[in-house]
């Protein structure tokens, strides 16, 4: 179970790899963006692939919605979802710089 | 030369309970007197309301019970005993998070916490006004200066309670866990006792409460910072500190029991454990479901849920489809056998059928794509939640907290449930490679 690829088993042959950076990439990618409130741009700097970077940074903004209406989490970073994290559901803000 | 003996309760209290966190105060003051001889007993900051209370303190029966509940304990509370304990209070129409000083029946003095922080998951200036000055307390020879939380954080309460005479800090807390906050935490009190050149007892809360989990590592370290007594980490209890008249201004905290060290994984996983237990039981439910998918998710939630609820209290449910590999449902099957908690099995085939023939017309002339995997998801919370309804059982969802980030997830699908145990950790690798197997890896001392 856990040398196997991550999959959501919602399609054939699905891994979440197809749809996501590898979970290492994105974890690396997340931890800056959101716990460390880096911009996109910063990231990149920081020596990730831009295309990975500005894939992640959008689904990320993109969900506040749905994270607004999920269950409750046990707080265990700095930066938990939930009252450590506020963010407008509707906004312009552009990720960039 | 006399001495003095201080205990820590590193309680859990029900927010909002006022009545009986009051009543789970005078038991603990009746049993730090018979079991430890306390001439003192510190509990954590807010505790008659619970922290935090949130806007149950806008309620203004809050105040009345708060009055009806310190009524009380002046009453029931054991005699020959100081017992500093942590409320919120309105005074002169001004809300204050304050430590009260109770001795032989008589509330005799309150300290107001002067630094309310606002960041995080703070938010106490939303409630609180800042106390303007410090509060020191003669008692049995022994000048203690009381600080909350913040206060110790902060730094100038610290200064101002020395400046004002005290010889012995005494601070009440609430100080949730988070990642490395327990070595945090030590370090700035040794930091503080030294910069002070006084002893400091640090009494924290325990349990969890919504999304918060308190760790508590209680202590006490010696005027030159070091550490002399420490609480056990997640677990509840009284915890005695002895104090040694050294010279007439010198009280000197003698060696005590020091719990040892755990590891950063360890912690992680009391945390979800207290986190998914509290939660549970303080709302009331008789148990928990989870869907298994044969995943690592999954096991690590079933393993954290058995860790906190124990297996009888667990429910786990395989929802196959076609693209479900035949490893995953053995998988599923062997972990929920191997954790002992009832496993059933329900195909989810009929159902995603009879939507998709419901929505054909209507789909006619479009490409498969993330509607029918929604789909799939939805049916999966839909049995979910059906098991929670008839058996009273809370869904445990089974996300990480990367899926959260970039909507990795199903609306009214992956996403149901009462509490999701991985949502604040990012994919933590080594939880996951560690936790994901076996429960009772690490005994966690409440779960």
């Amino acid at each position: 179970m856990i040398e196997r690829p991550p999959s959501a088993e919602l399609a054939p042959d699905q891994q979440d790899s197809d749809s996501l950076p590898d979970y290492d990439t994105l974890d690396a990618i997340l931890m800056r963006y959101i716990e460390g409130d880096m911009s996109a741009e910063a990231i990149i700097a920081a020596g990730f692939e831009r295309d990975d970077v500005y894939k992640v940074v959008k689904l990320v903004d993109r969900c506040e919605y749905k994270r607004r209406q999920a269950p409750v989490g046990v707080r265990v970073t700095p930066r938990g979802f939930g009252r450590d994290r506020r963010y407008p559901i509707v906004n312009g803000w552009q990720p960039g710089e | 030369m006399q001495d003095l003996t201080l205990v820590m309760a590193q309680l859990d209290p029900l927010v909002g309970d006022i009545p009986g966190n009051a009543a789970r105060a005078i038991e603990a003051v009746r049993e730090a007197r018979i079991e430890h001889g306390a001439d003192i007993v510190v509990f954590p900051e807010l505790f008659l309301s619970g922290y935090p209370p949130e806007d149950l303190l806008l309620r203004p029966s809050m105040e009345t019970r708060l009055r009806e509940a310190r009524a009380v304990m002046a009453e029931k509370v054991s005699r020959d005993v100081l017992v500093i304990i942590g409320y919120p209070g309105v005074r002169e129409g001004v809300c204050y998070n304050l430590a009260g000083i109770l001795y032989n029946g008589q509330w005799e003095a309150e300290y107001a916490k002067q630094a309310l922080p606002n960041y995080q998951v703070f938010d106490e200036q939303r409630y609180f006004a800042p106390g303007q000055q410090a509060l020191v307390y003669e008692h049995k020879g022994a000048r203690l200066g009381l600080l909350i939380c913040e206060d110790l954080w902060e730094g100038t309460p610290v200064k101002a309670a020395c400046a004002a005479g005290a010889e012995v800090l005494i601070t009440l807390n609430a100080s949730p866990y988070h990642q490395d906050k327990p070595g945090e935490r030590l370090r700035l009190l040794e930091q503080r006792a030294a910069e002070a050149q006084r002893p400091i007892v640090y009494v924290n809360t325990i349990g969890g409460q919504d999304e918060l989990v308190f760790d508590g590592g209680s202590g006490c370290v010696d005027a030159s910072g070091q550490l002399k007594v420490l609480a056990p980490y997640w677990q509840a209890g009284l915890m005695p500190v002895q104090f040694l008249q050294q010279s007439a201004d010198q009280w000197v905290p003698q060696p005590g029991e020091i719990e040892e060290d755990s590891t950063a994984e360890e912690s992680l996983y009391c945390a979800l454990v207290t986190g998914v237990r509290d939660y549970v039981n303080k709302s009331g439910f008789k148990g928990v479901v989870i869907g298994l998918s044969g995943g690592i998710d999954s096991a690590l939630t079933l393993a954290i849920a058995v860790d906190a609820l124990g297996p009888q209290r667990v429910q786990a449910v395989m929802m196959p489809y076609h693209y479900t590999a035949d490893i995953s449902r053995q998988d599923a099957a062997e972990q929920a056998e191997l954790l002992g908690v009832h496993y059933e099995v329900m195909p989810i085939e009929p159902m995603v059928e009879a939507f998709m023939g419901t929505l054909a017309e209507s789909f006619e002339g479009t490409e498969r794509d993330t509607t029918e995997e929604n789909l799939q998801s939805r049916c999966r919370g839909v049995l979910l939640m059906a098991i929670s309804n008839k058996k009273g059982l809370m869904v445990l969802t089974t996300g990480n907290k990367s899926e959260m980030a970039v909507g990795y997830a199903t609306l009214y699908g992956d996403m149901v449930g009462g509490i999701t145990r991985l949502r604040m950790s990012i994919r933590p690798g080594f939880i996951v490679w560690h936790a994901g197997v076996t429960a009772n890896l690490w005994p966690c001392p409440n779960g």
